[in-house]
């Protein structure tokens, strides 16, 4: 076999066809899901919606989610503005509140433009975070397991470290150090992308545990390749799908625990607005203003639902299994 | 050694014990063998008497908690169970390919398999990607895969069993390695296949002029396949010689049993003679030789002390008391 020349013919001669990128491949599979790719519009249409709403409520100030208008307070939504009350500046865009007025007559369309991007973007950091510590540590707990640093394993190690997080009530220690740290959206991103990952990790560990006994794994190491390889190429894409799922509940869970601790004046602090502090101030008019609990209590649900609908579907599309030609 | 050549692996006194809860268990105590370049060695040896171990072991896969106490695997030169990782990887792969028993689980399933192949190629000769596409649709229909156009890019699921066995043979032939390691490449396969994957590898080994150790249960396939053999009992090789000579005069009563329980054809009406009791687990050995429980011929010193393995014939070792008078030293 020695005499036979690696490449058998000039490369261009040969009608080569590549094949798909995985990506492609991917696409092909969750098309075919017509809820999910309908998520996947609300998704991108929010995104659109969230980056429009920093801009033109940070920027170049269209909509001013701050104007207090107290004569104007708890229009319901699709009411005209009385113009004469107002001074130019203070007008609503049209002169029309599209999703009413809060307690102080704030335009609540305004206000859930600005907090679109607070949402989504703490949803998507402290999801990012959590699960990439939930993949690393996992991963490394669950591949390197038996390998013993003095004592102690490395498994009981990361794992035992996982356990301590997890008996934190998590929310309290959220509190607890947003408390100490100065308020910013960026520590809350973190502080909850730090408190989030053990539930990845311990879903990472337990998948390459049993993939480290697979005849697979075996195999690749049997063909020489590196163990970072063997991790990242074909150890993860077998574990990623139970952590694609949690990730998208993560999001959400993500987006309400940022509700929460803005309620208890912990969040973004006000005037500026999250889905979060809307809902939570909207709370106590649930009789007199319905639309102030309802319009960001259906966003969340929205984008929570999208979320999960596209996690299900992307976890179909990544089995090879699921897939049909 | 039968030929008087180099050989290109020679193991010397391998042990391989597995530290568990219920303490040490040597489940490879001592096994030499060597293999001479472009020959097939066979392993033979009924489950569990550690042959597979012996195949992980040479190329350092085992996990824990097995280990490698003592022994040296020399590979060209290079001592295998002391070169260091990275050297060792180079190795693996590249110059010593390995199949496995089950293909229908030795493959990644969330990958293409000519992505798979393309990888080895990429990893041990950095081939760029159009180039290791063409190699692969090349190495496909070199081991029967035909469409290989239409094939390389299904997933393993995709294919049957004696395919996915070639797509594994294809991925460790891809380097052209020196040695093949086949631990019972076709115990999970139906004859019909078995008869076919082992006529591929037989052309492939003429073609690339590589040795086989060839790890089996299967005495048929042995006797077909095989130059040499090693049989092997409770951790260790209780005898060894070419195919012929072992086939004809077996010397072990280990041996002989295994081949009276063969079937034969012309032999209908008899009832195939079974082996009385069960291989001894590691944990629990019995003492002097490990066969002495289930032996027909067994001595009053067998289970006293244990014989060493020695040469009874030109070319033919055996560790059994029955020979010890015998041989000449």
């Amino acid at each position: 076999m020695a005499d036979l020349p690696r490449t058998v013919a000039p490369v261009d001669t040969v009608d080569l066809a590549m094949p798909e990128t995985p990506l492609q491949e991917v696409w092909r599979v969750f098309r075919k899901d017509r809820l999910a790719v309908a998520s996947l519009g609300v998704l991108l249409a929010l995104l659109v919606v969230a980056i429009a709403g920093k801009v033109l409520t940070d920027w170049i100030v269209l909509v001013n989610p701050e104007t207090v208008r107290l004569p104007e307070k708890f229009k319901p939504p699709m009411s005209y503005a009385a113009t004469e009350l107002l001074s130019v500046a203070d007008r609503p865009p049209f002169g029309l509140y599209l999703l009413g007025t809060d307690e102080l007559g704030r335009d609540v369309f305004a206000r859930m433009l600005q907090g679109s991007f607070v949402s989504l973007s703490i949803g998507f950091i402290a999801v990012g975070i959590s699960v990439l510590i939930g993949i690393v540590l996992g991963g490394l707990a669950g591949f390197y397991g038996e390998v013993k640093l003095g004592f102690i394993s490395v498994d009981t190690l990361i794992m035992r470290f996982t356990d301590v997080m997890l008996c934190f009530p998590t929310f309290f220690l959220i509190l607890t150090v947003v408390a100490l740290l100065p308020p910013s959206i960026y520590n809350i991103m973190i502080v909850i992308g730090l408190t989030s990952w053990m539930g990845t990790a311990r879903f990472v560990r337990a998948e390459f545990l049993a993939l480290r006994e697979q005849d697979f794994v075996v195999a690749a190491q049997a063909l020489g390749l590196p163990a970072w390889r063997i991790i990242f190429r074909h150890m993860v894409p077998n574990a990623i799908a139970p952590v694609l799922v949690s990730a998208t509940i993560g999001v959400a869970s993500a987006i309400l625990t940022e509700s929460a601790l803005s309620f208890l004046g912990f969040g973004v602090q006000p005037p500026y607005a999250t889905w979060g502090n809307i809902l939570a101030d909207g709370k106590n008019f649930i009789f007199d203003a319905p639309w102030l609990f309802f319009i960001p209590g259906c966003a969340i649900l929205t984008v929570v639902l999208a979320f999960n609908l596209v996690g299900e579907a992307l976890r179909e599309a990544l089995n090879p299994r699921l897939r049909r030609r | 050694m039968a030929t008087g050549k180099r050989p290109l692996l020679a193991v010397s006194d391998l042990r391989v014990s597995f530290f568990t809860d219920r303490g040490e268990a040597p489940a490879v105590r001592g096994v030499s063998l060597a293999i001479p370049p472009g020959q097939t060695v066979a392993l033979v040896g009924e489950s569990g008497c550690g042959k597979s171990t012996v195949a992980l072991a040479i190329l350092r896969l085992l996990s824990d908690p097995g280990r490698i106490v003592g022994g040296r695997v020399v590979f060209k030169g290079q001592d295998l169970v002391s070169l260091p990782e990275p050297a060792l990887r180079a190795i693996r792969g590249k110059e010593i390919g390995m199949i496995f028993q089950e293909p229908m689980t030795s493959l990644n399933p969330v990958f293409p398999i000519g992505e798979q192949i393309a990888e080895v190629l990429h990893v041990h000769l950095g081939l760029p990607k159009r180039e290791a596409r063409l190699e692969v649709l090349r190495l496909l229909e070199k081991v029967g895969i035909a469409p290989a156009a239409r094939r390389i890019d299904q997933y393993p699921h995709e294919l049957s069993g004696g395919m996915k066995q070639r797509v594994m043979i294809a991925m460790a032939l891809a380097c052209q390695p020196d040695l093949l390691i086949a631990d019972e490449p076709t115990t999970a396969l139906d004859v019909t296949v078995q008869a076919q994957i082992l006529e591929l590898l037989q052309e492939l080994q003429q073609e690339l002029h590589m040795a086989i150790l060839l790890i089996t249960h299967n005495l048929g396939i042995v006797a077909q396949f095989a130059q040499e053999v090693h049989v092997m009992y409770a951790g260790k090789i209780v005898e060894h010689a070419s195919v012929h000579p072992l086939f004809q005069h077996p010397l072990h009563p280990y041996t002989q049993a295994l081949l009276k329980a063969l079937p034969r054809p012309g032999h209908r009406a008899e009832r195939l003679a079974a082996i009385a009791g069960t291989v001894p687990t590691p944990f629990q050995y019995p003492p002097g030789c490990a066969f002495a429980p289930r032996c027909p011929e067994v001595l009053a010193h067998c289970s006293m002390q244990e014989p060493s393995c020695l040469e009874a014939a030109p070319c033919h070792a055996v560790a059994c008391w029955l020979y010890a008078g015998s041989v000449q030293r």
